[in-house]
């Protein structure tokens, strides 16, 4: 039975996302920007592209984020339905808090996975029910390992390096109703899907080489965004003044406008009603959102700045995630170095800039050594070198 | 009285009206019903409430009607009151909005004649007076009676014996929908966008009959053309995006409005605002008037406080109703209307009168395509879409209040030094809205405990006094609680009788200057015995010791704090109605657009 007749698709949007603090203290993790959309979008944008328009949406922590950007769907072609879980006890659990919307077939697919339309069109081209599976070559190595045996799925094994199956679990879903029997008492879908298959039930296993990614870690932002950008049009940006150079793709919403002398290298996105510049440097993997200011002799590289941040003039970034609602003092600097993060459960070693959460405000002349991460509304006064994590909240004079 | 639609074409036109009414349920909804032709005389099904009602019933097989959703003004909200009206005789009906001011003197002459009434309404002399001219044909016949009315109408007339509608328009919105061999008529284009994208507005003093085929418009009996507008269909069935009500969806739109607002006009290089595209070419005005109703017009009061600190032009701001005339002056004199529908008769009537006066006359609607947008010289679009569906309005008077912010700093002359922070502050509104927003759970406490309550006070100084009067406004709309807004030095010269132990305080408690004359008023207050909430971007050390809840919300400038404390005011107001179980959405006895005087 081919399923061209699967019309809706349960996204799973509760989660918290905490080792994407600060990032996720006002937002859940579906709700991080990648390329100035959220990564939720891309996931409704690709189930749209094979018209799965019918859309429940999980939610629980910080649902309202959610909700206030994808209302009912209408802008994005979808029809959109929010289901609460109370607790965010896991992707069956979640599910379960769905059951009373599900149609007979269904997609589940996570909320913060980064997904391909073509990785959805597969699935959908596979027999019921079935799950999408991909190489660990591909460097997922934080996912469920899947036995497979002739195109069926056996189990899903506990560790992710198990080495007697190259698959591992995209934890997208092609599903039939009799997987609720086997919610209850369970929290992961795959511990679920476990049992259905020990009822005797068939689940096939769809490998996929479409693209697919997950943000576990600030720093697999930075992996998505170059991702997202690497595949951007150039709109032809119109509002520049004299002098301003732009190569490669750079795409520039409504109402921004470029000042003079400035040098954008592309891929770049840059959000609505900015002012860039005048003399303005931003190369290649930033993402700028919507209504931010950028003062002249500025200097960015591979960022990603949220909405209505204000950097001032002579500052540096590179490497660097920030925020909505942060502003920065003139002479800034979070330069890009070796630093040791937390990875599962060592750290690695690896070239970062710095994590500015919400709302943060920081004075003249101060740096931010690289890896460092500002809790949301901490208050940063003139002329400090940040060598350690700030708490947020917390006022640093 | 309040939302029209008709229908003659090749469907069955029951299913068709009663979906163009549920779309005017913004209109009113104290009774609605439609009238159809019958086997011998003309069927009307008519009943109190929503239209959800009507549908339950079987579905006529008529090719032509007409139908009305009512919000009563003339007359109670009975069944009796209902539209449609017939004659006596069944076989003419019709569905009216607006005011007939001389249905007095016509009902008692055509009581006289012998007309029989079963209504106490203005409308239902449209009826009786129509078929006094039944020795005419039915456009003549029409034409005949409206030439007797005084007032304000828009009016769509069924006949039991031909599948022609007559509809007119004088001083109340009406629309013509052009669709292949089928024509539809309503008082709003949302009635009819979903059945087709041509529409024609009617002026006043227009008739028009309506057959299947063609519309046919005359103006003084002589036929004219109106242009046909395209309106593309946009879903008007939004949905509440998983909230509970329109009202808390809409409150929760409001840092995007303030986004969308400010996009393009702010630049920080060459510091200031720029002008709305719209006024480009227009030098800065003389003298300002502001005029409109409602939540409109606490939006104008605000505007009025921050212009009159940042220009020397003098402004006035008038509810709309109380204008009775207007002393003539220069073009160099704006006239500036608020409406979000731009349909509030009594704001249009302002506008036409300063329009007259000789004003340049601008419109501030949330509705393009609106009357007021058609009859104003230029017109500002605010940026709350889309449209509002609560008829409490939340989103809409935050845009409003921030088109007239960047109006004033587009005018102004304010120096550089002082302008660089205002416009970073003014780019951050949007970011410190969407973090009150994240203090819900505090609105929600101080909400449930309001509700046990059955008066309110709010007290406020300066640009915050008109947020204590739109706060109190949602209390009385949302949540049903007599609430009342007072300067907070006015309190002392009266009011301050009214204080007990029952009758808790709002104090809107500002940063800055004004905080330690507010402390005092509070200290007043606290004296009697009345319990004080304060909502404050101050120091809470200081604030806290005096009253019985503090809430900390962001800090702006003191003349944006409007926003941010109309947003928790909101917040209250709408958890004190959940509290209290109000119907939240759609309170009774109001209308989202009021269409009449």
């Amino acid at each position: 039975m081919k399923n061209n007749t699967v019309s809706q698709a349960i996204v799973l949007a509760a989660g918290r996302g905490e080792r994407l603090y600060p990032l996720t203290t006002l937002r859940p993790k579906v709700m991080l920007p990648i390329g100035n959309k959220p990564i939720l979008q891309y996931v409704i944008e690709a189930l749209v592209a094979n018209d799965i328009r019918n859309i429940v949406i999980v939610v629980g922590y910080q649902q309202e984020k959610v909700q206030d950007y994808f209302m009912s769907g209408d802008n994005f072609g979808a029809s959109i339905q929010y289901v609460m879980q109370a607790q965010q006890l896991g992707t069956a659990n979640a599910l379960l808090a769905a059951a009373s919307h599900l149609e007979d077939q269904f997609l589940v697919v996570q909320g913060h996975n980064w997904i391909a339309a073509d990785t959805i069109k597969d699935l959908l081209s596979a027999n019921m029910p079935t799950i999408s599976v991909t190489n660990k070559a591909q460097g997922h190595t934080q996912h469920r390992s899947v036995n497979v045996r002739n195109g069926k799925v056996l189990s899903f094994l506990e560790s992710p390096a198990d080495p007697i199956t190259p698959w591992v679990n995209t934890g997208t879903y092609l599903l039939d109703k009799s997987i609720v029997d086997h919610l209850e008492n369970e929290l992961d879908l795959p511990n679920a899907i476990n049992k259905l298959i020990n009822t005797g039930a068939i689940i096939n296993a769809q490998p996929t080489t479409g693209i697919w990614g997950d943000a576990i870690y600030p720093r697999d932002l930075h992996i998505l965004n170059g991702l997202v950008l690497s595949n951007i049009d150039t709109n032809n940006p119109k509002n520049l003044e004299p002098g301003v150079v732009i190569k490669g793709p750079v795409k520039i919403d409504k109402n921004s406008i470029i000042r003079a002398n400035s040098y954008i290298i592309g891929p770049v996105v840059i959000g609505e009603g900015c002012e860039i510049g005048p003399s303005v440097t931003i190369f290649p993997y930033t993402s700028i959102g919507n209504n931010v200011v950028i003062e002249s002799f500025t200097y960015i590289r591979n960022c990603i700045i949220g909405n209505s941040v204000h950097v001032s003039t002579h500052s540096h970034l590179t490497d660097t995630v920030i925020a909505d609602g942060v502003t920065l003092g003139p002479r800034f600097t979070a330069k890009s170095d070796f630093a040791s993060v937390i990875n599962e459960n060592n750290t690695a070693n690896i070239s970062t800039g710095c994590v500015i959460g919400d709302n943060v405000t920081i004075g003249a002349n101060v740096s931010i050594k690289a890896g460092v991460l500002l809790g949301h509304g901490a208050t940063i006064r003139e002329g400090k070198t940040i060598a350690e994590n700030i708490p947020e909240l917390s006022n640093v004079i | 009285m309040c939302g029209i639609v008709g229908y003659t074409g090749h469907r069955k036109a029951h299913s068709i009206l009663l979906d163009g009414l549920r779309r005017l349920e913004y209109r009113g909804y104290d009774s609605c019903g439609v009238a159809l032709p019958g086997k011998k005389t003309i069927t009307i099904e008519k009943q109190l409430g929503f239209v959800e009602g009507l549908k339950t019933k079987k579905q006529h097989p008529g090719l032509y009607g007409i139908g009305h959703t009512r919000w009563a003004t003339v007359g109670r909200p009975t069944i009796e009151n209902a539209h449609p009206f017939t004659d006596c005789s069944g076989n003419i009906a019709i569905v009216h909005n607006g005011d007939i001011d001389n249905f007095v003197s016509i009902r008692e002459k055509l009581e006289n004649e012998g007309h029989q009434f079963t209504s106490d309404t203005d409308s239902e002399i449209i009826a009786h007076l129509i078929e006094s001219y039944n020795n005419y044909s039915l456009p003549k016949s029409v034409v005949m009676a409206i030439s007797e009315l005084q007032g304000s109408y828009a009016l769509a007339v069924l006949s039991q014996h031909t599948n022609q509608l007559i509809v007119a328009r004088q001083n109340s919105p009406l629309v013509i929908g052009i669709g292949e061999n089928e024509q539809f008529v309503a008082s709003d284009v949302p009635a009819i966008a979903e059945k087709t994208p041509n529409v024609i507005f009617l002026e006043d003093g227009d008739i028009a009959v309506l057959s299947p085929e063609k519309p046919d418009i005359f103006h003084n009996e002589i036929p004219v053309k109106r242009s046909i507008h395209n309106i593309p269909w946009v879903s008007q069935e939004l949905g509440k995006a998983g909230y509970r009500h329109h009202f808390l969806k809409e409150v929760h739109e409001q840092p995007r409005v303030l986004q969308d607002s400010i996009s393009g006009r702010i630049s920080n290089i060459s510091p200031g605002v720029s002008k709305h595209p719209s006024l480009i070419s227009y030098n800065k005005p003389d003298n300002i008037f502001i005029s409109a109703c409602g939540s409109a017009y606490h939006a104008a009061l605000i505007g009025k406080q921050f212009w009159s600190n940042f220009t020397s032009a003098t402004i006035n701001v008038e509810i709309a109703s109380e204008i009775e005339s207007l002393k003539n002056v220069s073009q160099n004199d704006w006239g500036i209307f608020i409406s979000q529908s731009g349909e509030t008769a009594d704001t249009i009537a302002a506008a036409r009168i300063a329009r007259n006066a000789g004003y340049t006359t601008i419109g501030l609607t949330n509705t393009p395509n609106s009357s007021l947008t058609r009859l104003v010289e230029f017109s500002i679009e605010t940026k709350a879409t889309p449209p509002e569906n609560s008829v409490a309005a939340s989103k809409t008077f935050i845009s409003q209040v921030m088109e007239l912010y960047l109006l004033t700093l587009s005018c102004s002359q304010i120096p550089v030094s002082q302008l660089y922070s205002m416009l970073n502050e003014l780019r951050s509104l949007p970011e410190k809205a969407q973090r009150t927003l994240e203090m819900n759970s505090q609105f929600k406490e101080i909400g449930k405990w309001l509700a046990k309550y059955d008066n309110s006070y709010l007290i406020a100084k300066g640009i915050n006094y008109p947020v204590a009067l739109e706060g109190a406004l949602k209390l009385k709309e949302l949540a049903y609680q007599h609430a009342e807004a007072f300067p907070a030095g006015e309190l002392k010269h009266g009011p301050f009788a009214l204080l007990t132990e029952s009758t808790p305080v709002l104090a809107i408690v500002p940063d800055g200057l004004l905080q330690s004359r507010m402390l005092t008023s509070i200290k007043e207050i606290k004296s009697r015995g009345a319990p004080v909430i304060a909502i404050t971007n101050g120091d809470l050390s200081l604030i806290s010791p005096i009253v019985d809840i503090a809430v900390k919300v962001p800090s702006s400038d003191p003349m944006f704090m409007p926003i941010i404390n109309t947003i928790a005011l909101q917040l209250i107001a709408y958890h004190c109605a959940d509290a209290r179980e109000c119907p939240i959405d759609r309170p009774r006895n109001l209308a989202k657009s009021v269409t009449v005087h």
